[in-house]
């Protein structure tokens, strides 16, 4: 039974939290790793599975990722849960992350890391293939 | 003597500190209140991954943004609950954010 507070404050922090895997790298192409992947789905409801994903975002990375049977194949297995999976490019590091999750629900998932650390072989293959 | 362990279900009640309460016969129960990360790199020892729970605030990239803001709906207005240090991993931090 969820312990919901009656009387919760009309201000400050939600129950809403974010777990972000981040890769410290830092190139001159760090804009390029954006991407975003959903899954495709079928059905309603109980009988709703996913029968691929897609990956958008930069053409050349998207292209990639897609690729990868491995990575779609896990992304299969954890998208109904996690919902969207997201690559977020800064200056010196890139964040990969899934959607927020609730206190009650919020624990470590060992599918979505393997995942994160996955997507960040690639983006460490990339940027070696460049340099 | 004996002593219990008691782990927070709240993420959000989490301190790192000790409270032991001695009630003379009644045997000593230490409450250990974990921060967010801290839990998190506690489940992450337990799924074998080699990790370290780093003191809020202490790396750079706490300081930075935590969104680039090119996709929709980023938000603005996030609270930083902790990092913690991978090792070993592609992966190099884990990073807990909490929406406001």
């Amino acid at each position: 039974m969820p312990n919901i507070d009656p009387i919760p404050l009309p201000y400050g922090p939600l129950q809403y939290y974010h777990v972000h895997y981040i890769l410290q790298i830092k190139s001159s192409d760090n804009d390029k790793f954006l991407a975003r992947c959903k899954p495709i789905t079928k059905g309603y409801f109980d009988s709703k599975r996913i029968i691929d994903v897609r990956w958008t975002g930069d053409d050349d990375f998207a292209r990639v990722l897609q690729a990868d049977g491995t990575l779609t194949g896990m992304l299969k297995e954890v998208m109904l849960k996690v919902g969207e999976i997201t690559i977020d490019p800064q200056d010196d590091h890139i964040r990969i992350y899934g959607r927020w999750a609730h206190e009650e629900n919020l624990a470590f998932d060992p599918a979505m890391f393997e995942i994160a650390d996955r997507i960040a072989l690639h983006i460490k293959n990339i940027v070696q293939k460049k340099d | 003597m004996r002593f219990v362990e008691h782990k927070t279900t709240h993420f959000t009640q989490a301190k790192s500190d000790k409270q032991e309460h001695d009630h003379g016969d009644i045997d000593p129960v230490i409450v250990k209140k974990l921060s967010a990360h801290e839990k998190m790199a506690g489940e992450m020892k337990q799924s074998q991954i080699d990790c370290e729970a780093l003191p809020l605030g202490s790396h750079p990239i706490e300081r930075k943004q935590y969104y680039s803001q090119t996709f929709s709906m980023s938000p603005k207005f996030v609270t930083n609950k902790g990092l913690v240090k991978i090792k070993g991993k592609n992966i190099d931090f884990v990073q807990l954010l909490q929406r406001n």
